[in-house]
Order: C-alpha cells, then sequence, then structure tokens
C-alpha cells in the first residue's frame, strides 16, 4: 500500500503536555496503524501521555479524521486520504 | 435551535424571546445555567476558569447534541450557548434552554442535554485556584 502525508493537530491538554500544536507526519501505509507508529515515534518518550501500549491509543485519547470524530472506532485498517487531519484530543470536560 | 460556542453569551432575556416565538404550543420554558464555583472539588478556592474549544467542531457537535435530544423527547425547541475564554468566578458559563409543551419532557430533556454538551461536545476546562493551574479530565461515558 502506498504511504500518505497527514497533518495532526494537538489540543488542550495534550497540546501543552506534548508541547506540539501541529506536526506533519509521513505515513509508510495510509492507514490508521501507521500513523500510530509515526505518531509515537515523533513523540518517543512522551508517548505515554497518548498511548497505552506499543500500538493501542490510551482512552481518553478522542481523534477526529477530517473534523470527524471516530470515537472508539480507531480500526488500525482504516484508510487515511494523503493529507488529512487528525485531531488528537482529551475527552470532552466542558460545563 | 441555536448552538453557539463564543466568546460571550446572548442576553438571556433575549434567547428567552427567542425561543418563546418559535411556537404558540409552548408551556413550559425550562433554564439551565451553567456558573463558575469559587471552590474547586479538592476544596482549593478558584480564581478562574480557562475555556477553550475546537473552534470548528465544538458548534458542529452542539448543534448534533440539540437535534438528537428535540426528536428523542418531541420537545418543540432548544437552545444552547458555551462560553469560551477566561471566565472569572460567578460569572455564567453555559445556557441551555429548552421549551415544551409540558414540564416532563422539558426536565428529561433539559438533564439530557446539560449532560450530553459536558461530556461530547469538544470543550476543556482549566481550572486556575489560587495554588495551581489544571486541566478537568473528562469522563468516559459508554454511548
Amino acid at each position: 500500500m502506498k504511504g500518505c502525508k497527514v497533518e495532526v493537530r494537538f489540543y488542550a491538554k495534550f497540546k501543552e503536555e506534548l508541547g506540539l500544536a501541529l506536526i506533519q507526519l509521513e505515513l509508510e501505509e495510509a492507514n490508521f496503524r501507521s500513523f500510530l507508529k509515526a505518531l509515537r515515534e515523533r513523540i518517543g518518550e512522551k508517548s505515554a501521555i497518548l498511548f497505552r501500549d506499543d500500538t493501542q491509543l490510551r482512552d481518553d485519547v478522542l481523534i477526529a479524521i477530517n473534523e470527524q470524530i471516530v470515537g472508539d472506532v480507531k480500526h488500525p485498517e482504516v484508510t487515511l486520504n494523503n493529507g488529512a487531519i487528525i485531531d488528537i484530543m482529551p475527552l470532552p470536560s466542558g460545563g | 435551535m441555536l448552538a453557539k460556542v463564543n466568546e460571550s453569551l446572548d442576553s438571556l432575556d433575549d434567547l428567552i424571546s427567542r425561543i418563546k416565538e418559535f411556537s404558540s404550543d409552548i408551556g413550559a420554558i425550562l433554564i439551565f445555567i451553567g456558573v463558575v464555583r469559587g471552590q474547586a472539588k479538592t476544596g482549593e478556592r478558584v480564581l478562574h476558569l480557562e475555556y477553550t474549544a475546537h473552534e470548528t467542531l465544538a458548534p458542529r457537535v452542539l448543534e448534533k447534541v440539540l437535534r438528537r435530544v428535540i426528536s428523542k423527547y418531541g420537545i418543540i425547541d432548544a437552545i444552547a450557548e458555551h462560553k469560551i475564554g477566561r471566565v472569572p468566578v460567578g460569572e455564567d458559563i453555559m445556557y441551555v434552554l429548552v421549551a415544551s409543551r409540558h414540564r416532563e419532557e422539558g426536565f428529561a430533556a433539559l438533564k439530557d442535554l446539560v449532560d450530553s454538551i459536558k461530556h461530547e461536545v469538544p470543550i476543556w476546562k482549566k481550572e486556575v485556584t489560587e495554588q495551581r493551574s489544571y486541566w478537568v479530565e473528562g469522563e468516559k461515558v459508554d454511548p
């Protein structure tokens, strides 16, 4: 499968703790598994902020792909388009 | 219906007038006003709260929540506004208004709306107390 480039935006607590607002990642394959691998490599020693193990995000990480919240549907084979925007957000705490 | 995430809230009087105009079948208007509390759950004295939101997703999800609750309870109309930015103690954070034919479905819809807004709309709160500041953790809710 061909790779792709994605844009990753971080919000609130994650933006502060990771010290990142926006990054671009180049993926080996255009799917969610490859995205997680690239993200984990990029944030390195801070990966425990987002990851519970080598391949899975923590339960308190909310993901939107191209401004659609994907909830628990973070299947590794979900395809990503070139230029996809992936938002990494904490669980809402408004009100 | 009105869903708004903004640095200021509209006047409550204006929102009541607006929702009343929607239908002559309205028999009850129920209102929730969220206010910044002066004491954190830890007991610390709160100075202010700082709200941030996903600029495009927050109003869209808020509108989706309103549509779902209006349909679920058969209420006539609903409005929800949430403030972002720095909000001092005692100031209003959120207005939620529900217009219904009868109070029973109105109360149920209002509770559902307030809970859903807190758990689903991508808005985040940082509590600033006399000692420190920290992000308030959201709760994971099963659908």
